[in-house]
């Protein structure tokens, strides 16, 4: 990120970063914990305690991918992906 | 490509680390104040006596008499067993409608100790929620745990800059040396306890997982967090909207103790939870001591209350949940005794100086050159001030106001805890009245001087600094000195600051 970064573009990569992190890594708890095949408490351990370091990674991406439109993609996609993996676990 | 992956973690660990700064370092230092909870409301209940040696059946005799006539129809009655640490009996009740009330007896004759404080557990609320009960209101607690967050995506950001600030490590800026020497600062403090802050910024978003990402929660417990905290604690908690039994007295509790004890071979007793005291139903719960432990969740044994039968040992649980309280403990800090304490202590300081240095930092880099937005450069310079020696001014305004308040007066902890921030908030307005040096040597000095003078008030409560060494209160002792010897460090640097500002102002001359 150069210094002539216009305001817009860091409004969206900070919306990346914070609600879009949020949103990623709720959805990887979300899913883990349905996934991982071990007792309810530990699964809901394991997923949750995994999710934090998802965060950090999604906030590092949200501030490393150059073009911003892959980088928004790249959320709501594994938003989507991770939600429905939670849905399709849970049922 | 590798070059701007460097430029924007730089741009990132800059504004990341000054945004999320400003709410670090009080974070920091009230968490590093926190190492030492247990102390510093010890010094701040003068009335409790250190020097006791009370028998154990006698206290819970004691307790159990206090709370037949205070707490009667209480839903759970918990009893904590004084300690070296906390050498006072303890009693909190809790109500079927969810209210508790902690009382402080003297374990020998069983006084009740009036006074009403939170001592050094506040230090631990605002560490966790910047002191706002985030069962009322989460607000503060989602923004220590987002400034946890930051600080890790700090650390990684800070590492993947630092392979090129390495390199510029040798090279001498002699007409740059503020900024060098701040930056010098910021990166000793930073690489050095490297680990040390890593390890604390994530342990704490651990320690309370599922209220930050509450994600698994819904998915298999359908959103109920006290079914979920039931399951992973395994208490055998009576609900509180469940009716009691009859009317049943509960077995004596000294022999359970005994029994506890036993059954986990050996170590002491510290709790005991009664759920339904005096009821058919009654439970009772006795927790073993976990100053020996890095695990923070002790073991358990349980007992049917009117019986007194064993219902369940609970020594071994599911790895998670052992993971989850070993990486909990290790931020918690209950072993270890006073060796470890005192590590976390200083590597505690080393934190929030790493932040302090960086928050400083940003200023120096830029006050030579002309700044795109002038107001905002003035507001990041204030609240610098008012960040890092607002914050220590409050910290040691809440001791003062815990030896000036009187014990009988009646919302003594609101009013304690009011000296904190209204000191907080006279250090904002001043930080943005005064000009920017001016600021921090006055409130530097401010809090110097505050440190230096807090066993002057000793006196006061019966407890000066002189008897506290005479009659050996090592405890409330070191609590003193360790604010002298800040308050030292703090008068040092104001003092400096002031010269420094003395010498340039000739040169201007």
């Amino acid at each position: 990120l150069a210094a002539a970064v216009s305001p817009g573009e860091i409004v969206a990569r900070v919306l990346a970063a914070g609600p879009g992190g949020y949103a990623v890594s709720y959805a990887w708890a979300g899913a883990m914990a349905v996934i991982v095949p071990i007792d309810p408490v530990d699964a809901v351990i394991t997923a949750t305690c995994t999710a934090f370091l998802v965060f950090i990674g999604v906030v590092i991406r949200a501030f490393s991918v150059a073009s911003v439109q892959r980088l928004f993609g790249e959320i709501v996609g594994a938003t989507l992906l991770l939600g429905g993996l939670a849905l399709v676990f849970r049922a | 490509m590798k070059e701007s992956f460097t430029r924007s973690m730089a741009w990132l660990h800059t504004w990341i680390g000054l945004l999320f700064g400003w709410v670090l370092f009080g974070v920091l230092l009230t968490g590093t104040l926190a190492v030492f909870y247990s102390a510093i409301t010890l010094w701040a209940m003068p009335e409790i006596r250190t020097d006791t040696h009370p028998d154990r059946a006698r206290t819970l005799a004691i307790a159990r008499d206090y709370l037949e006539h205070n707490a009667a129809g209480a839903q759970q009655w918990r009893i904590v067993i004084p300690t070296p640490r906390e050498p006072a009996l303890r009693l909190v009740w809790t109500q079927p409608d969810g209210r508790s009330t902690t009382r402080q007896l003297d374990p020998e004759t069983g006084a009740l100790i009036a006074r009403q404080t939170d001592g050094g557990l506040f230090f631990l609320a605002y560490h966790a929620t910047l002191g706002i009960n985030r069962h009322i209101n989460p607000t503060g607690h989602l923004i220590v745990g987002a400034a946890g967050l930051a600080m890790l995506v700090a650390c990684i950001s800070g590492i993947v800059i630092h392979k090129r600030i390495f390199r510029d490590f040798f090279v001498f800026r002699p007409r740059a040396a503020r900024q060098r020497a701040w930056m010098d600062t910021h990166n000793m403090l930073s690489v050095l306890p490297l680990p040390f802050h890593m390890m604390m910024a994530y342990t704490g978003l651990v320690l309370l997982y599922y209220a930050y990402i509450p994600a698994g929660v819904t998915m298999l417990y359908a959103g109920d967090t006290d079914a979920y905290l039931r399951a992973a604690s395994q208490a055998e908690y009576r609900e509180p909207q469940t009716a009691p039994g009859n009317f049943r007295p509960t077995v004596s509790l000294s022999p359970l103790v005994d029994r506890a004890e036993k059954a986990w071979g050996g170590g002491p007793a510290v709790n005991i939870y009664v759920s339904h005291p005096n009821h058919a139903d009654a439970a009772v719960e006795i927790w073993r001591w976990r100053d020996d432990r890095i695990s923070n969740y002790p073991d358990r044994i349980a007992f049917d209350g009117t019986t007194g039968s064993m219902v369940r040992p609970l020594l071994r649980r599911s790895a998670g949940r052992q993971t989850q309280s070993i990486l909990a403990g290790v931020h918690f800090i209950e072993w270890g005794g006073n060796t470890a304490r005192w590590l976390y202590f200083l590597c505690g300081l080393m934190s929030c100086a790493m932040v302090a240095a960086a928050l400083i930092l940003f200023v120096a880099k830029r006050e030579r050159k002309p700044v795109a937005h002038p107001a905002f450069f003035r507001m990041v310079r204030s609240l610098n001030v008012a960040a890092i020696a607002g914050n220590m001014v409050a910290c040691i305004a809440f001791f003062w106001a815990e030896r000036l308040i009187s014990p009988e007066i009646a919302g003594r902890k609101a009013l304690v805890e009011t000296y904190f921030f209204a000191a907080w908030l006279v250090c904002l307005v001043h930080a943005g009245l005064r000009p920017d040096r001016r600021a921090w040597i006055e409130q530097l000095a401010l809090a110097g001087l505050l440190c230096l003078g807090l066993p002057l008030l000793g006196g006061h409560v019966g407890r000066s600094l002189p008897h506290l060494l005479a009659t050996g209160d090592w405890t409330r002792a070191a609590v003193e000195l360790t604010a002298m010897v800040i308050g030292a460090v703090l008068l040092a640097i104001s003092v400096r600051l002031a010269l420094i500002e003395r010498l340039s102002a000739q040169d201007a001359r």
